[in-house]
Formats: structure tokens, sequence, C-alpha cells
């Protein structure tokens, strides 16, 4: 999973912590990781990210999910995480 | 943890991901030379909290993006209208009238007091001037407009828009699962 974030966004400060604690529960299984969009602007240009916090789930390389602006508690990001792929 | 760099002038701290902080921070540097000696050293944030820490250990990238710091050479901070006291202190055409910052009168300082208050406002409508990093606030939409429409009148062609930040739940949405085979990429860091 790839968050696309900014530091600039108090958002994805409220995400930060749960993130790190979803992190620890889905690994080894998931790895999470941060693209700062301010940095890599074409990349998050590349992936069509309208926003932060946007989070891509990928598997084997190929896209299954994405959630923009998440709520910042452990079950929604948690299920935002794992459920694309579960289907 | 990082090793603490010793730093003999204060540091001013600026979001080179924001427009109108840029040009504050640009500006701030080539008044601080002027003199000759340059009495601020000025500092973009950048993204690499670590450096950041090794400034100052209680130095957190995500407090330094919200607001304004000054590190000073003794290891402590300055925040908002009181870092903005102490650049205004530390250059040679601003010192001047400064020290009206630091005037007390029944146990307040009124002058500190407006640059607070004038701190906060200009914090808040950064995006306003271009801040790529600020996100865009709802609130500040209805403005947003007027000086967009404001600029055409008088040909100044408008900032492009920041990438929006979603900040409540209820903006949370799911997008169906993509079609096309996208690489993952390698530049992203844990």
């Amino acid at each position: 999973m790839v968050e696309f974030m900014s530091y600039g966004c108090e958002h994805c400060r409220a995400i930060e912590p749960v993130l790190e604690q979803v992190a620890k529960m889905v690994e080894p299984k998931e790895g999470i990781f941060r693209v700062n969009i301010a940095v890599e602007q074409e990349l998050a240009g590349s992936y069509q990210i309208q926003g932060t916090p946007t989070l891509v789930m990928f598997l084997n390389r190929n896209e299954v999910g994405r959630v923009e602006g998440p709520s910042p508690t452990v079950s929604s990001v948690l299920t935002a995480v794992t459920q694309p792929f579960e289907s | 943890m990082p090793e603490i760099q010793k730093q003999p002038k204060p540091i001013l701290l600026f979001n080179d991901e924001c427009a109108v902080c840029r040009h504050i921070g640009h500006w701030v540097q080539r008044s601080a030379q002027k003199s000759g000696e340059t009495s601020i050293t000025v500092q973009p944030i950048g993204d690499d909290p670590e450096r950041l820490r090794s400034l100052n250990p209680d130095l957190d990238i995500w407090d330094a993006y919200a607001t304004i710091h000054v590190l000073m050479p003794d290891g402590s901070m300055k925040l908002g209208g009181e870092a903005v006291a102490e650049v205004l202190r530390d250059l040679p055409n601003t010192k001047w009238f400064a020290w009206s910052f630091a005037t007390s009168m029944f146990g307040f300082r009124p002058f500190q007091l407006i640059l607070n208050v004038s701190y906060a406002i200009l914090a808040d409508v950064r995006p306003l001037f271009g801040c790529e990093s600020c996100g865009k606030s709802r609130v500040l939409r209805p403005v947003e407009w007027v000086t967009k429409w404001a600029k055409t009148l008088f040909g100044v062609s408008p900032h492009p828009s920041p990438t929006p930040h979603f900040s409540s739940s209820s903006m949370a949405r799911r997008r169906p699962i993509a079609p096309s085979v996208v690489p993952l990429a390698q530049s992203s860091h844990s």
C-alpha cells in the first residue's frame, strides 16, 4: 500500500500514527510506503492523485484499490488497506 | 539519534512548498545579506525528518510545516508571531522598529499580540497566494474566487490550484479497481 501524502496536510498528520499501527498489524503480508507528493510531483501526477492523503493498494504491481481521505481510525484504515486484497 | 549541529546564528525554517513562504524566505535571505555579515540563516524545511532533528531534537517536521520556526543558537525555538519578531530583530533594515514587539504594557505586549494575530491570518490565507503543500480550505473558496476574478481583471494569471487535502471521513471515497497496469514506484520511501 502506498500513501500519497504531504507534510503540509493536517489530515495526513492525523492519519500518520494510525497508519503506523495498521502497518504493524498487516506486516509481513502487506508493506506500507509513503510518497511525499510535494517531492514526487511527477509520480503523483502519473497516478492521478487528486488530494492527500490518498491510499493506493497494489498487488503484483497492479492497482487494486484506492481510498481518498480515510477517517483517521484504525478500523477504517485497516478496512481500506485489507479489503481490496480480499475480493 | 542524529548528531545535533551547533549553529552560531538563528535559523529560519521556511516551507519551500509554499509560494508565499518561499518569497518571504528569500526576502529574509536577501535582507540578512545586505549588511555584509549574515545575521540569520534561512533554510527550507525539506522532507527529511531526521535532518531536522539534527538541528534540534525537539523539532517535528509536521510542526515545522504547520507554523514558522526560528531555531535559536541556545537550543530554544521560537514559533509563529514570536519567530517573526525574532527575524525582524535580526534583519538590519527592520531591527529599528522590532524593539516594539518586546514592549510590555500592563503585563502584556500589544505589538507582539498584533503580530501574532497578523501571522495567524497570513498563515490561514496562504493557499490564496499559492501554497503547494497547504491544500485548499473550504472556508476560503469564496474569497479565492473573488481574488481570481480580481486578478483576471488586472491581467494576472492565477497560481495553479494546489492539491486539495481531504479533511474528513465524510469525504472518504472509494474508486473502482483501475484497469491499467502501473508499475509500483521505486522512489517511494517508508
